[in-house]
């Protein structure tokens, strides 16, 4: 199978009153495509910064980067924020959207920015509609971000990561603010779009949410600790495995 | 506790409170400097007056003998309580000369002793002059500056059969001769000097280059006015009033500061109202903490009061400082000519001050008032209590065929309507500010202007200085007459088709029963009557009719068809009113007589140039060729376009106001960008968290920095659009009182649509954006990992 994404010896550090924190310490692993990667791992352990680094929205302080191929850490910040549009989707714990805009409005945002996606305005405004009806939030698309509930919001946010057909989706904690149905709901939502093809990877706090997806990395003090690859088809079977897993890790 | 968390908050939150510091320097700063200018503006000429020892009446005598006459009469009044008089001499057109080139005085002047002087003069420093050396002059500045006469240089006067050489020492601000509008300047010499010019005058036949100013105290000004209409040989007369009057074209400027003191005290005011409400705002959600662990609201309002009155004190004395040398400048700017005490009233500026901070106080105090209805659910979650269910915005991207950086610009302005309204109504009275003073500087310029100074409409005007010497004489009126149809054959002997003529001025005392006054006469040679503007009637086609202007109508109280008495030529005549008409000469008094009625032209008081219409179309390239034409035919003239002549008319006001331009100009660029600034930098740290969501879903810096720019484009745009649509309306209330004082009631506004309405908006428009632009940089410096800050 083809990587889409390899990581080799990132490192990432932070200094703060001159005192140097290493976040990351040479983290090196891949995925491959069509894959749904969950990052796991105690507070403070580095989850969010690794997300936010492989996906360049954070600058590396060492190490490599291969998105698709391509090195991300030597693009220049346009280059970045053009594969950020047109090749990866994000979805935040807080369903962070436009204020000024309506949900539908939000969702199309990325996708009217494209350049490099092919479909003219009405087809993307078609398009756009199509997902919204996937996802069930067709009667909120003219309602302002403000008359919707979180799970809605979550699944706007979904909309909105994958309108530009990404190659992979960034979810940090994409349930963090949920309840349990809304945190199901959204969920199906992303397996389906696995399904589809797209490669998801997320960090979770949740061991139902990461037992769904096909690998688990699990990080301690900026390090993977441990990699736990999801093979059993029932999901029931596939948690308690996964649970007993990250007792050994020391969850 | 409470001090520990402001000063926790003064330094955690340093972007947003050094915004709204400097908000309220530039307002403390504003407001003290325009109160202080619009006292002194309001005030100044009634000051100037009174510094100046101004009685209540002026009169001026030509000859010799009719002075001592005057005097004799005017001291026999029981209500005249003290006259001081002063000698002078008359110069005419050509009895002032630099370089060996005659200098423009547009029809005459004075010339004075420093010792004979009834009021005081000032010197440019607005330091009483008391001294004039031996063969020194003193003059007012406008007069160097329309001869381009520098300070030092050496200038030829002659009058009554003598010619002294002087130099230049300085300029003075005279109350009676130093206003834009005062045509006359007064030259002050020393009295040796000046004795030189008495005892070469003592020939008989110079005794009307000689006469008498009168500076009258009186208890009765209309017995004194009575009086002085029956002597003969009065070349001037005035009251305080008329002298303040002189001043209007200065008050313009004055007025137009005024204008300008408003629009900042209105600016200033809007954008503290704005910025404390924005930042506290922005407070709302540490409000909601304290509310949720239980302070009182009383308590909390307090804690911000105390941290808004103390920034509100530290700047109020910043720019109450700030305020002294600002405040200098415009009334330096606004009343050049005139002497209206020194520097600013300091207690001004601190009354203004602590009003300021008295308003900040309450706009604080409303502010914080709101938190009082907010549950601490409802404060941390920024004022918003999810019960709002109407939309912000009307647009939709989905319909919309624009970019979606220029739909977001768009949609935050509608949906953040009351924020941006703030930018746009300061935008908007820039805009209107120097399209105002654009505006009435091109009509000051236009020659339509001509009709309002009782001047039919002409292309161009020749200047003859020795008039005076050639037609003041009893036919006068024939030989003008006859000058004028030469010069129409010469012209037409050269392919110029046109028609010539010019108009002549004269004194006369118009009488309705006991109501008389003391009027300018036109009448016009080569003209026939309805070649002029009337506001009603019909134009006196016979020798016994007349028109008058109509503040001199509402003087006499008299109608069309009632009837006047002129005294035309040492006797009255009866004649019937048939139309009236507006005039800016002689602030708005005037009749104007039949050009068939024959007149005694050794009693001119004046001519205006000859005139020159061309009677078909010429091109522009014909209208140059025949300017040049025409100065080769009259070398000896001054020839000037309608236009020039016009300023020169009105002793180069439109001149004078290019530098009140370019201060304004220069004022609303850095207030326009100031607020850019300050608003953007106020926008990026509200959107913050936007800004890093953008950049997140992959939205380039450049496109961030161009939808931020793009939205203060179409708020200046808009600014632009509406103030080119208030700017009549405006210009009416604004400016036009000052030209209905000066006698014309009907204006309509020339409008320089290139400078107006595109170069300098354009101009405007384009230091803002770009001051936008340059803000909207700071952008680079956020990162798409703040997403996380959004609220």
């Amino acid at each position: 199978m083809k990587k889409i994404l390899e990581v080799n010896d990132l490192c990432k550090t932070y200094v703060l009153n001159k005192r140097q924190n290493n976040v990351l310490r040479n983290v090196s692993f891949s995925v491959n495509e069509g894959e749904m990667v969950a990052i796991m791992g105690p507070s403070g352990s580095g989850k969010s910064t690794l997300l936010y680094n492989v996906s360049g929205m954070d600058s590396m302080t060492a190490g490599e980067v291969r998105f698709d191929g391509r090195d991300i850490s030597k693009l220049k910040p346009n280059a970045l924020a053009e594969v950020r549009l047109d090749e990866m989707g994000f979805i935040f714990q807080q369903m962070y959207m436009l204020k000024n805009l309506s949900v539908m409005d939000n969702i199309l945002l990325p996708a009217r920015q494209s350049k490099k996606n092919p479909m003219t305005s009405k087809e993307k405004f078609e398009y756009c509609r199509e997902l919204m009806h996937k996802l069930d939030i067709i009667e909120i698309a003219d309602n302002d971000i403000n008359e919707v509930s979180g799970g809605q919001l979550q699944r706007a946010c979904i909309c909105r990561s994958i309108i530009n057909k990404p190659k992979v989706i960034f979810a940090d904690e994409p349930t963090g603010a949920l309840n349990r149905s809304s945190s199901d709901e959204v969920m199906d939502e992303l397996c389906r779009i696995n399904g589809e093809g797209t490669t998801i990877m997320l960090v979770t706090h949740d061991a139902k949410v990461a037992a769904r997806c096909t690998r688990v990395l699990y990080i301690v003090d900026g390090n993977i600790k441990g990699e736990y690859n999801n093979t059993e088809n029932d999901m029931r079977k596939r948690e308690r495995s996964l649970n007993n897993w990250l007792l050994e890790m020391g969850w | 506790m409470y001090l520990g968390i402001l000063k926790r908050d003064l330094k955690r939150k340093k972007t947003m409170n050094t915004i709204l510091l400097i908000f309220m320097v530039l307002s403390v700063m504003f407001v003290s400097s325009s109160v202080n200018t619009m006292l002194s503006v309001m005030s100044a000429t009634d000051r100037f007056l009174d510094l100046s020892g101004a009685n209540d009446y002026f009169a001026a005598d030509i000859g010799e003998k009719s002075g001592e006459n005057a005097l004799e009469k005017l001291n026999s009044l029981d209500c005249v309580s003290s006259i001081k008089s002063e000698r002078i001499f008359y110069l005419n057109e050509n009895s002032v000369r630099y370089n060996g080139k005659i200098a423009e005085i547009s029809s005459n002047g004075v010339l004075n002793s420093i010792d004979d002087i009834s009021i005081r003069i000032y010197d440019k420093n607005k330091k009483e002059l008391t001294k004039v050396g031996d063969g020194e002059i003193y003059v007012k500045r406008s007069f160097l500056e329309k001869n381009n006469i520098p300070i030092g240089a050496e200038i030829e006067i002659t009058s009554g059969g003598y010619s002294g050489k002087f130099k230049v020492k300085g300029t003075v601000l005279d109350v009676l001769f130093g206003s834009e509008m005062m045509g006359t300047p007064r030259f002050i010499i020393s009295r040796n000097e000046f004795d030189k010019f008495v005892r070469s005058s003592k020939d008989g036949k110079y005794d009307m280059n000689k006469g008498v100013i009168m500076n009258i105290e009186t208890t009765d000004i209309s017995k004194v006015e009575n009086t002085v209409s029956g002597i003969d040989g009065i070349a001037f007369t005035g009251t305080r009033d008329v002298i303040k009057l002189t001043y209007i074209m200065d008050m313009i400027t004055a007025g137009i500061f005024l204008i300008v003191s408003i629009c900042l005290i209105i600016i200033s005011l809007v954008l503290l109202k704005f910025t404390i409400g924005f930042t506290i705002s922005e407070e709302y959600r540490e409000i909601g903490v304290m509310k949720a662990i239980g302070i009182r609201n009383s308590k909390i309002q307090n804690l911000y009061m105390v941290k808004y009155l103390a920034m509100a004190i530290f700047g109020a004395v910043t720019g109450f400082l700030a305020g002294i040398p600002f405040g200098d400048a415009m009334k330096a700017q606004s009343a050049k000519n005139i002497v209206a005490g020194d520097g600013n009233d300091i207690l001004v500026n601190l009354i203004c001050s602590a009003v300021v901070v008295l308003i900040i106080a309450l706009f604080c105090r409303i502010s914080t008032g709101k938190v009082k209805k907010f549950t601490p659910v409802d404060a941390i979650r920024s004022g918003e209590n999810g019960k709002r269910y109407k939309k912000k915005g009307i647009l939709s991207l989905s319909k919309s065929h624009t970019g979606p950086v220029f739909f977001m610009a768009v949609n935050d302005i509608i949906s953040g309507f009351r924020h941006f309204a703030v930018m746009t109504v300061t935008f908007i009275v820039g805009i209107l500010m120097i399209t105002i003073i654009i505006n009435t500087m091109s009509t000051l310029q236009s020659p339509k202007l001509l009709a309002w100074f009782s001047m039919s409409d002409c292309d161009v005007a020749l200047e003859d200085k020795e008039c005076i010497d050639k037609y003041n004489r009893p036919d006068g009126q024939k030989l003008r007459a006859e000058y004028l149809e030469k010069m129409e054959k010469t012209l037409a002997e050269n392919d110029i088709p046109a028609e010539c003529f010019g108009e002549s001025l004269f004194k006369l005392s118009v009488q309705n029963g006991d109501k008389k006054t003391m009027s300018l006469a036109f009448i016009g040679s080569g003209t026939t009557t309805d070649q002029y503007a009337y506001i009603d009637g019909t134009p006196p086609e016979n020798p016994d009719e007349i028109a008058i202007s109509y503040i001199t109508s509402d003087k006499l109280n008299v109608r069309i068809g009632d009837t006047v008495t002129v005294k035309t030529g040492g006797e009255n005549e009866k004649f019937i009113v048939t139309a009236l008409f507006q005039s800016m000469n002689n602030m708005g008094e005037g009749i104007r007589l039949n050009e068939n009625l024959p007149m005694d032209f050794s009693k001119v008081l004046g001519y205006f140039s000859y005139q020159i219409k061309y009677t078909d179309n010429p091109s522009d390239s014909e209208l140059n060729k025949r300017y040049e034409i025409i100065k080769e035919l009259y070398p000896d003239y001054k020839l000037r376009t309608a236009g020039e002549y016009l300023d020169y008319s009105i002793s180069g006001v439109a001149g004078a106001m290019a530098d009140t331009k370019s201060f304004i100009i220069i004022m609303v660029m850095i207030i326009n960008i100031l607020v850019v600034v300050l608003m953007e930098k106020s926008f990026l740290t509200r959107e913050r968290g936007e800004i890093a969501l953008m950049k997140a879903i992959g939205f380039k810096n450049h496109t961030l920095i161009a939808w931020q720019t793009i939205r203060i484009a179409i708020l200046m745009l808009t600014a632009v659009i509406i103030a080119v649509l208030l700017t009549e309306p405006f210009s009416q209330l604004a400016v036009g009182g000052i030209f209905r004082t000066m006698g014309a009631k009907y204006i309509v506004f020339d409008t320089n649509i290139l400078e107006a309405y595109i170069i300098w908006p354009l101009a405007v428009f384009a230091v803002t954006v770009l001051a936008s632009m340059i803000s909207a940089l700071w952008i680079r410096s956020i990162s798409s990992q703040e997403v996380n800050n959004i609220e």
